[in-house]
């Protein structure tokens, strides 16, 4: 990438493209954007999440996915320096390193993002739940465009039959089937909130139609006279007024809700209060309200419905079977069955998997970034057949354009992140297990939604098939991995984790299930994952090795039989009640068409192929790559090398850091003058009508003004939107107010929204205060609409009375030291150190050796076979050569204090000196060692070797070998065993593999079995191990509990006697070597971690600031980790967390100053007992007992979340605005009045 | 330093049953430090006991009041404007703190609302445990500092009892031998001698058997 930059002579632009806004996209997207790098995010769908926003929980920490990814989502939401393009696809990338054109193509929404404010009334009110079958010359939505201009609302009553030659005529015009639809009992013609109808005498054509069409006798007429209703019988059901000739349009309607916006609007609006009335009665006949038949007609322009005496009836092949006379009926009658004779092709809702249905204009899903809905071209009736438009009548912002169109442009880019993700194998392709035929049967992902309190059974597990609660559940692993069959003879790495935790998620959910996991090996290999694993079959979860052949279903019960072998060799049934099938995942073709599209290279199955020891470039240069698009991997790998690729992207774009970034300066801040009177502006949001249609607006508003501060006080469409932000400052300016409470939506997603503007009227931003009256008041108490106002104007005077108790709190800033302090000088520390250098940080690489290189001077051989000394030579050379980059061998830190920004250290000099250096961040690489225990005689015996041993002794030019070997590899030797390491060390097995490989290689007639416990060769290292097994390496597999290997070792050689469970029967080997797989273990840990002030866990290893999200971060501020010293992991692996951690480093070390947040916690010394219990409940070690006897708080290190001060017993410490005196005067607040 | 526990809350409605208008009195000394005495326990208690009074229909009026130490005199003076106003001084203080409250206020009726423990260490957040009884007369320095008097749960001076059961105490399982733990840590120490050391017999006169005590320091008078 340099060396390219170089020739072309350009300056690199300071922008890079990242392709996925999936958790890899996002957090390259952050890291860069947060280092002074513009980014362009472009993702596919209509909203960045990707897969982890579908899941429930994630492993092993059980943690909720999208509480953990949402605050990432609204992030990059926000982000100055993040230009988000949803809804668009990278079409073409030329030019090269550093100078890319990219042309992105924005597919239209139809919505207008800038407008929208994400209400969601368009998906309420929109009626389509079904594809409808449109005309044939309509099928296109681009070919046919809507007749009048789009923009218009839809008819007004004045004139309701406004389109040419649709609805009116209803079912007398054109043959076909009618069908009647009929209940048990004879309609029961309810008038309950009905819209009245009456006859515009100048325009009836006296033709009696309208006389006929009525079935309550209520429309008087005589031949040759105009007609007359009778307001006494008249029920409102609108027959008459459909039923009316299009030239006369003769029926004029009134007293109808929200008729005014149109009549898809009046529909919604007379459905949601018949649904209210008519709850008990659902699905006891039809109440003759009309609104099917007039949605059909006068909405729909398709006139397929008509009332009869009996019920309904149906012209059917007229239907276009779109749902909206079902989903407006407020008592169930209709079915779509019965209303049309072409099958109802149901419009499923992708993010929860097809198993509910969504509208032609939806958001993608609640938590959605951006919360703007789209409109689906194919299923949408106005852009198909012209008709319709009700999303656009009950938009307030008139987001809705119906011509919009998408938008092409080029992008200027210094580099691109390529990341789209992944897809899940298509579980119809292993037909004997039934997906797709057998109701039951749903793949883990459709199983993830089920969980979810935000999919679409709320949580409860159910099946698909009947909605029982199922009480035996099997998880079937390897659906779509391990298979050859299907191609897919690699391994998805993460589908055992998963479904261990789904099982141990449902049985949290109802306490009944018995889950029960069919595997081949459990290859649960991360950190902590065994003993989740552990946790899980002692909770219940029961574990079968065996491959499942085939699922037979009970066609009466739903139940499913499940045949396999077990573990003796016997053929078995048994009888599930719902079957998960644990789907492997791929890369999607649309990624793989891209991946040629920007000539990157790819293996057979997709996958981007990079260099082990460059994992983030791809073959074309200036594209990095990261996620599972370069291979199955998890949600912290995936983190992790999401970083590192935003950090190799901006490698070479440091020079031009911030040269695009955007930045924006505010106003002074007016300081209050003492004694200065309270004035508060009070703004009620309607949120459309998501607020306004329950709770009484203008009453809480009337409210607002009389409590006690209270100057003004408004009621806006939406709060939120861009010109009520611009009325806000005008108002704060006008009125001088100093305070601002605005009762809307959740804080979460709109305080920083407020506060901003709060900001940029010159107001401390702390000067503000929320009430949420939507989702705590009007969508909770929509059935109540007087005490929800009651209790919105409760909670309005809790954030007034709060917003006046509030103090102006400011940020603090300080400069920021752009120097990194690398301790540890092994692979992943020289990594670092020469990333970090790249990136123009000046760095201090400390290293406790007299030589750089760490463990991996101990391998001869890389994980692909390269020379490892010259690849460690090389890099050496490079440090040595790089003037950023200040080397202390030999040396160690001893000391560190201050903090992020602002650290200094000592590092003791093998002279004995010490010597003193500043730097802004640390990035800890110390490694592990090679695990050696005692066991079998190694290190003893020269027969008895370690796997790393055995990888050097293979390199020599004559090893100490017969002619034809005979070799034993145990693995888990001292791993995954309370007596030595309880953990698994994720390495030995592919490390066995390799070994074994090159061993047939020099002696293509020696003999190698591996003695295993389960083989983790995850992700495409399964490949490998399948040509071990062809290649005649023998696997043996034992169970410590069940047959463990007897074994001998001397001086002359060994000998092994295990049960081999693939044969049945006990077998002795005799060998040449016994190799041990003993895994690593951590280094002395504790001195350092005290030192950092950070924790290790109980096995030695450093603990990450988040188990999933922050994985090099350490739980310090401005500390980072890179490679073994994290957990065990493989060379490759330790590089990318090495320049993820750099990524990391950067975004600090590249600002001039850090901002401190306002709400940290302070201590008030005078009241200090020096009770040590701050010191002891703070989760991030900031507190300390200082030198004048109090408890000391360092602001830069607080995170503010209040633990201490909620503990502290002689209430001593205060946390901004969340003092006593806030809480006090709400609690005072809502007692009152 | 001193520990104590929460008294049982229905304990407590009963002792001020007859009262409407308390003092409740914290202390920031050990009791603040033990979380049963400190002013967020004040406030906690205070809350616990106007709700249930009020619930009962019987409002009880308290002021809320920490010291920075019960147990001194200058700290308790600061009490004495207020408690003419007040029926009686409810204090969450250690039972030296309380009864000093109650000599120095004689009209004035005192209720004690904790339950004083031991002299212990924290042994984490959350446990507490005994280190010392107040003997008079330490011998520490013989016993590889583990303290007999409070360890042994005979006090004994020379040695286990035959209650001694693989390093455990025939009281409760969970309660280590304080013989084992001196021969373990002499041994460690290299200090066994210190074993044939011991006083002959322990003089209690300085302890509780000679009856309440004082300490006069006339350097300081």
């Amino acid at each position: 990438m340099t060396s390219a930059l170089q020739s072309s002579g350009q300056p690199p632009t300071g922008a890079v493209l990242v392709v996925g806004g999936g958790i890899s996209g996002m957090q390259s997207a952050l890291d860069l954007a947060n280092a002074g790098i513009k980014v362009y995010l472009v993702e596919r769908s209509p909203a960045i999440g990707g897969r982890m926003a579908q899941l429930d929980k994630t492993f092993p920490t059980n943690d909720c996915a999208m509480c953990i990814v949402s605050p990432k989502l609204v992030e990059v939401g926000r982000h100055a320096n993040i230009e988000l393009l949803t809804h668009s696809e990278l079409l073409a990338l030329d030019g090269e390193a550093g100078n890319f054109q990219a042309r992105v193509v924005s597919h239209s929404r139809y919505i207008d993002i800038d407008r929208c404010t994400g209400c969601g009334l368009c998906e309420l009110a929109c009626p389509v739940s079904h594809q409808p079958y449109f005309p044939e010359s309509a099928e296109s939505p681009q070919s046919a465009q809507p007749a009048e201009p789009a923009e218009q609302p839809a008819s007004a009553p004045a004139s309701p039959a406004g389109r040419e030659g649709r609805g009116g005529k209803g079912g007398r015009r054109g043959g076909g089937e009618k069908r009647l639809i009929r209940g048990n009992t004879p309609p029961r013609a309810s008038g309950h909130e009905h819209w009245h109808f009456t006859v515009a005498a100048d325009a009836c054509g006296a033709c009696g139609i309208c006389h006929r069409a009525c079935l309550q006798q209520a429309v008087r007429w005589q031949k040759g006279e105009r007609a007359d209703i009778d307001q006494e019988s008249c029920t409102g059901c609108g027959a008459c007024w459909v039923a009316c000739p299009e030239k006369f349009s003769a029926i004029r309607v009134s007293a109808a809700t929200e008729m005014e916006k149109g009549v898809g609007a009046a529909v919604q609006a007379r459905a949601r209060l018949l649904r209210r009335e008519f709850a008990e009665a659902r699905g006891l006949g039809c109440i003759r309200c009309g609104l099917c038949v007039v949605t059909c007609a006068r909405v729909m322009g398709v006139g397929a419905l008509r009332l009869v005496e009996e019920g309904v009836e149906a012209l059917v092949d007229r239907c276009q079977v779109c749902g909206a006379c079902v989903s407006v009926c407020p008592v169930d009658f209709l079915s779509l069955e019965q209303v049309g004779s072409r099958p109802a092709r149901p419009l499923h809702n992708a993010f929860n998997e097809g198993l509910n249905l969504r509208r032609p204009v939806n958001i993608l899903y609640p938590q959605a970034v951006p919360r703007v809905p789209t409109i689906d071209p194919l299923s949408c009736v106005r852009l198909n057949s012209g008709a319709c438009g009700t999303c656009a009548t009950v938009c307030g912002t008139g987001a809705i354009h119906y011509r919009a169109e998408g938008r092409e442009r080029q992008i200027r880019v210094g580099a691109v992140v390529f990341s789209p993700g992944l897809e899940l194998f298509d579980a119809r392709r292993r037909g004997e297990f039934g997906y797709g035929i057998s109701a039951n049967v749903v793949t883990s992902i459709e199983f993830e939604r089920l969980l979810s309190a935000s999919g679409p059974t709320a949580g409860a597990v159910t099946r698909p098939g009947d909605g029982r609660h199922p009480r035996k559940i099997a998880w079937i692993q390897c659906v779509g991995s391990r298979d050859e069959s299907c191609d897919r003879a690699y391994c998805s790495s993460v589908c055992c984790m998963y479904a261990v935790k789904e099982a141990v998620i449902a049985r949290e959910h109802d306490a009944a299930i018995e889950p029960t996991i069919f595997f081949i090996d459990m290859r649960s290999f991360g950190k902590n994952f065994d003993s989740y694993v552990a946790r899980a079959t002692e909770q219940g979860v029961r574990l079968v090795r065996a491959m499942v052949s085939r699922v037979f279903e009970d066609p009466l019960s739903g139940d499913l039989e499940l045949r396999y072998l077990d573990a003796n060799g016997q053929r078995q049934r048994e009888v599930f009640e719902m079957v998960v099938l644990s789907v492997g995942i791929q890369v999607p073709p649309a990624a793989r068409a891209l991946a040629d599209t920007l000539h990157i290279a790819t293996d057979r199955y997709g996958f981007v192929r990079t260099d082990p020891y460059q994992p983030l470039t791809t073959s074309r240069p200036g594209i990095f790559v990261s996620g599972a698009v370069k291979g199955p991997k998890d949600i912290p790998e995936t983190v992790g090398e999401a970083s590192a690729a935003a950090e190799a992207a901006s490698s070479g774009l440091a020079a031009v850091r911030g040269s695009l970034a955007t930045s924006t300066t505010l106003p002074p801040e007016r300081p209050l003058a003492s004694g200065e009177d309270l004035r508060i502006g009070v703004f009620i949001c309607h949120c459309g009508s998501n607020i306004a249609s329950v709770v009484d607006v203008a009453a809480v508003t009337e409210y607002a003004r009389s409590l006690p501060g209270v100057v003004y006080a408004e009621h806006p469409l939406y709060t939120c939107s861009q010109d009520s932000q611009e009325r806000i400052r005008a108002l704060i300016g006008e009125h001088r107010l100093n305070r601002v409470v605005a009762a809307a939506c959740s804080p979460r997603t709109h305080e920083p929204l407020f506060m901003s503007t709060l900001q940029q009227s010159g107001l401390n931003k702390f000067f503000f205060d929320m009430a949420n009256i939507r989702d705590q008041c009007s969508w909770v108490h929509a059935d109540s609409p007087e005490e929800a106002t009651a209790k919105a104007k409760r909670l309005t005077r809790m954030a007034v009375a709060n917003a006046a108790a509030g103090e102006a709190l400011h940020e603090q800033e300080f400069a920021v030291d752009s120097r990194l302090l690398v301790i540890g000088g092994g692979i992943a520390g020289m990594t670092a150190a020469l990333a970090a250098a790249r990136q123009g940080f000046v760095v201090y690489l400390v290293e406790r050796e007299s030589e750089l290189g760490g463990r991996l001077r101990a391998a001869s051989r890389g994980n692909d076979g390269r020379d490892m000394a010259g690849y460690l030579q090389g890099l050496r050379q490079e440090i040595e050569a790089d003037s950023r980059i200040r080397l202390f061998l030999g040396c160690e830190v001893v000391a560190q204090s201050g903090f992020v920004g602002a650290f200094e250290s000592e590092i003791a000099m093998p002279s004995g000196a010490t010597r003193t250096i500043h730097h802004g961040a640390v990035l800890l690489a110390t490694g592990a060692d090679e695990n050696r225990p005692p066991l079998h005689g190694l290190g003893e015996l020269a027969t008895v070797v370690s796997q790393t041993d055995f990888g050097n002794l293979l390199e020599e030019a004559s090893p100490p070998l017969p002619e034809r070997p005979q070799v034993v590899v145990l693995q888990c030797a001292g791993s995954r065993d309370p007596d030595h390491l309880p953990y698994c060390s994720r390495v030995c097995c592919n490390q066995a593999v390799r070994n074994g490989l090159r061993f047939l290689e020099r002696y293509p007639q020696g003999r190698l079995d591996i003695l295993y416990r389960d083989m983790r060769c995850y992700g495409l290292a399964e490949l490998d191990y399948r040509r071990a097994r062809q290649a005649g390496i023998n696997f043996i597999r034992f169970d410590p509990a069940v047959n463990p290997p007897q074994i001998t070792t001397s001086a002359d050689g060994i000998e092994v006697l295990i049960v081999d469970p693939s044969v049945g029967q006990p077998v002795r080997l005799l060998g040449d070597l016994l190799v041990l797989s003993t895994g690593m273990r951590p280094r002395q840990n504790e001195e350092l971690a005290s030192m950092l002030r950070v924790p290790c866990a109980a096995d030695g290893f450093f603990l990450e600031a988040h188990a999933k999200l922050r994985p090099v971060d350490l739980p310090g501020e401005g500390l980072f980790m890179a490679g073994t010293v994290h957990a065990p992991k493989s060379a490759p692996e330790s590089i990318v967390q090495a320049r993820a951690a750099v990524a990391r480093a950067t975004t600090l070390l590249s600002r001039k100053s850090l901002t401190m947040s306002a709400i940290v916690s302070r201590v008030d010394p005078t009241n200090c007992a020096v009770c040590l219990t701050c010191v002891r409940a703070c989760p991030y070690g900031v507190p300390v007992i200082n030198d004048e006897h109090t408890a000391e708080i360092n602001p830069a290190l607080c995170q503010g979340c209040g633990i201490c001060v909620a503990e502290c017993p002689a209430k001593a410490i205060s946390l901004g605005r969340y003092d006593d005196r806030n809480i006090e005067a709400k609690i005072a607040s809502f007692g009152s009045h | 330093m001193i520990t104590g526990t929460e008294k049982p809350i229905e304990e407590i409605l009963a002792m001020v049953e007859p009262y409407q208008r308390l003092i409740l009195a914290g202390c920031h000394g050990c009791v603040t430090v033990c979380r049963v005495g400190g002013a967020k326990e004040v406030q906690v208690l205070a809350s616990t006991l106007r709700l249930a009074r009020e619930a009962a229909g019987r409002p009880l009026e308290i002021h809320e009041v920490s010291l920075e130490r019960q147990c001194d005199p200058e700290y308790v003076e600061k009490l004495r404007g207020l408690v003419g106003g007040y029926q009686a001084v409810l204090s969450i203080a250690c039972g030296a703190g309380i009864q000093f409250l109650a000599e120095k206020f004689p009209a004035t009726p005192l209720l004690p609302g904790i339950n004083t423990g031991f002299l212990g260490v924290t042994v984490r957040q959350g446990e507490w445990s005994e280190r010392c009884q107040g003997c008079g007369d330490c011998i520490l320095h013989l016993t590889g500092g583990i303290c007999p008097v409070t360890r042994c749960a005979k006090s004994l001076f020379h040695g286990p009892c035959g209650g001694s059961v693989r390093g455990s105490c025939e009281v409760d399982k969970e309660i280590p031998c304080g013989w084992q733990l001196i021969i373990d840590r002499l041994e460690a120490l290299g200090q066994m001698e210190n074993y044939g050391r011991l006083k002959p017999c322990k003089g209690w006169s300085s302890a509780r058997d000679g009856g309440p005590r004082r300490i006069i320091r006339e350097d300081m008078l």
